[in-house]
């Protein structure tokens, strides 16, 4: 097993792909400590994931022989990140990994968007990163032997995507993180990458449909067009987690400051379709 | 030199201090025939080191420098995070100057640097508000104003190196520029249909002016004499020497003139072959 007696702090986990990195590092042995904001907020249009959904995954994986806990945590708030992160290390005794993965979508054309919305994206998917980054890195340099971050970017990170300018400048800015992070860390053997994911058909993908003034399954016929693979369905969150658990392995032990990119083909579709 | 730019109006921000990238490109817009709007925060911030804001007699020498050019200039201080301000400004300009053609989004924190784990919660707020939220309100302010003009329009945001690469003791700063890369994509999209071009222009380290804070800052914590510090990023670039604001300006005003009228969504590298992706 790949995360025997390791650590693995996960955002963003009562559902999607949250969820499945939490059930996927447990399968390989990993205990995990799980938040959720667990409430709706302004932002995301779409229902946030739930304290009952984060149960459930804690009590699945407590099923399986693993210890877990999930704590309601808004990754914007500093105070909030600072308690969640050391919770993790005096109930557990130490991190090895820091998943950032909480995230949301929402559509609007940028010279529409109103403060408040580019606010709530930037904070939750660019501030929060920073400060799991942050407090997990003080955990694992006073651990004093290594430790992996690492977070979840998107195609949006590399390109440009119409009514979407808070999320991409997001995405991109997670990019800049990872890669200062990656400069910074690599001395006391903390490797930081991103996984920059297509698209993955979750709560957060039909969540954000009406939008676009599409239904799901509209929107999902339109994304499917736009990937090269001739696959059935968009991704699973289980392809993302597949990502996740090969970079934060010890076979990934000289991979630092980058990303992998997980689209079904989707960027380079985009560049010549 | 054409006056390439003649009959254009242009707004840049943070074009105060003497020595910045902001005044050097106001004055080439003016070179190139823009008339030009300067803008500054002009009063300095909590933490900021004392070169680092433009002060309002600087503002009004910069608004001089370009009436000596034959130009019409407007002097505004404006505070690019706040988005009644920067409403605000852009009715000033479009109220004086009679319409708004070219936003040069260049207002921006190069400094507060500490490492990531070290940086304060308000340091990164701050240099995420100056440099990447105030480009999307400005952007938004100017992106409608342009679309209901209806005769297309120029964006040019200042990014950095630090948007392709980073640096240590920059995780705010490099976070920052990389998100300025993404809203030049996305706005490239959604305002190429009204003929505006959005492309950002990714300097090196300018030595002079704030840049001087900055070489004594990186020197430091590399533990290397200034001079040793200079002499290893000189010898990073194929060309050979640092860069200048005037390359900065060169690159700026060639993007917002009609030779560029094709190129959209760019981050052009100026960094004399430093910087390749």
């Amino acid at each position: 097993m790949l995360f025997e007696n390791k650590v693995v702090v996960i955002t963003g986990a009562a559902r999607g792909q949250g969820r499945s990195h939490a059930l996927g590092f447990a399968k390989e042995g990993a205990d995990v400590v799980l938040s959720d904001i667990c409430h709706d907020f302004e932002g995301p249009n779409y229902e946030m994931g739930t304290q009952a959904q984060l149960d459930e995954v804690v009590e699945q994986i407590q099923g399986m022989g693993r210890r877990a806990i999930g704590l309601q945590v808004d990754v914007r708030s500093e105070s909030e990140m600072e308690v969640f992160i050391s919770r993790a290390a005096s109930e557990f005794g130490r991190i090895d990994v820091m998943v950032n993965n909480a995230g949301f979508l929402q559509m609007g054309a940028a010279h529409e968007l109103t403060e408040s919305q580019w606010d709530a994206s930037i904070d939750t998917m660019l501030k929060g990163v920073y400060f799991g980054s942050r407090y997990a890195a003080l955990q694992m340099k006073e651990q004093g032997d290594g430790g992996v971050i690492c977070s979840t970017s998107s195609g949006g990170g590399f390109k440009g995507f119409g009514y979407i300018a808070h999320y991409v400048a997001a995405k991109h800015g997670v990019i800049g993180l990872t890669r200062a992070l990656a400069v910074e860390l690599a001395p006391f053997n903390i490797r930081v990458n991103a996984i920059c994911p297509g698209h993955v058909a979750t709560d957060m993908l039909s969540g954000a449909a009406p939008d676009a003034g599409l239904t799901a399954e509209e929107l999902e016929a339109h994304l499917k067009r736009t990937i090269l693979l001739p696959a059935p369905t968009l991704l699973s969150p289980s392809d993302i987690t597949a990502a996740y658990l090969w970079i934060c392995s010890e076979g990934a032990r000289y991979v630092t400051g980058t990303q992998i990119v997980v689209d079904q083909g989707f960027l380079q579709k985009s560049n010549t379709n | 030199m054409t006056e390439s730019l003649l009959g254009k109006v242009a707004l840049i921000t943070g074009a105060g201090r003497r020595e910045g990238l902001g005044h050097a490109i106001a004055l080439e817009l003016a070179r190139r025939g823009a008339d030009v709007a300067v803008t500054d925060l002009v009063q300095s911030r909590d933490r900021f080191p004392e070169t680092a804001i433009g002060s309002r007699d600087e503002l009004d020498a910069s608004a001089e420098e370009i009436r000596e050019l034959g130009r019409r200039a407007l002097a505004l201080s404006l505070d690019v995070t706040s988005a009644e301000d920067v409403e605000r400004g852009v009715e000033s300009v479009v109220s004086e100057l009679g319409r708004v053609d070219i936003l040069v989004n260049n207002a921006g924190v190069g400094y507060l640097m500490a490492l990531a784990t070290e940086m304060s919660e308000e340091d990164w707020d701050t240099t995420l508000a100056v440099n990447l939220k105030g480009p999307f309100l400005c952007s938004k302010a100017v992106g409608r104003r342009l679309i209901a003009q209806g005769d297309g329009g120029r964006i040019v945001n200042i990014a950095s190196q630090a948007a392709k690469s980073a640096i240590a003791r920059a995780a705010g700063y490099c976070s920052s520029k990389h998100g300025l890369i993404g809203l030049t994509r996305v706005l490239a999209i959604e305002l190429g249909p009204h003929g505006i071009t959005v492309n950002a222009v990714c300097p090196n380290h300018v030595t002079t002016g704030l840049g001087a804070w900055q070489n004594q800052y990186f020197s430091a914590s590399r533990l290397q004499e200034q001079d040793d510090y200079l002499d290893r990023m000189r010898d990073r670039i194929p060309l050979g020497r640092l860069c200048t604001q005037q390359d900065v300006a060169n690159a700026v005003c060639w993007l917002a003139g009609p030779e560029a009228a094709f190129v959209n969504g760019d981050a052009l590298n100026v960094t004399g072959g430093e910087e390749m992706h």
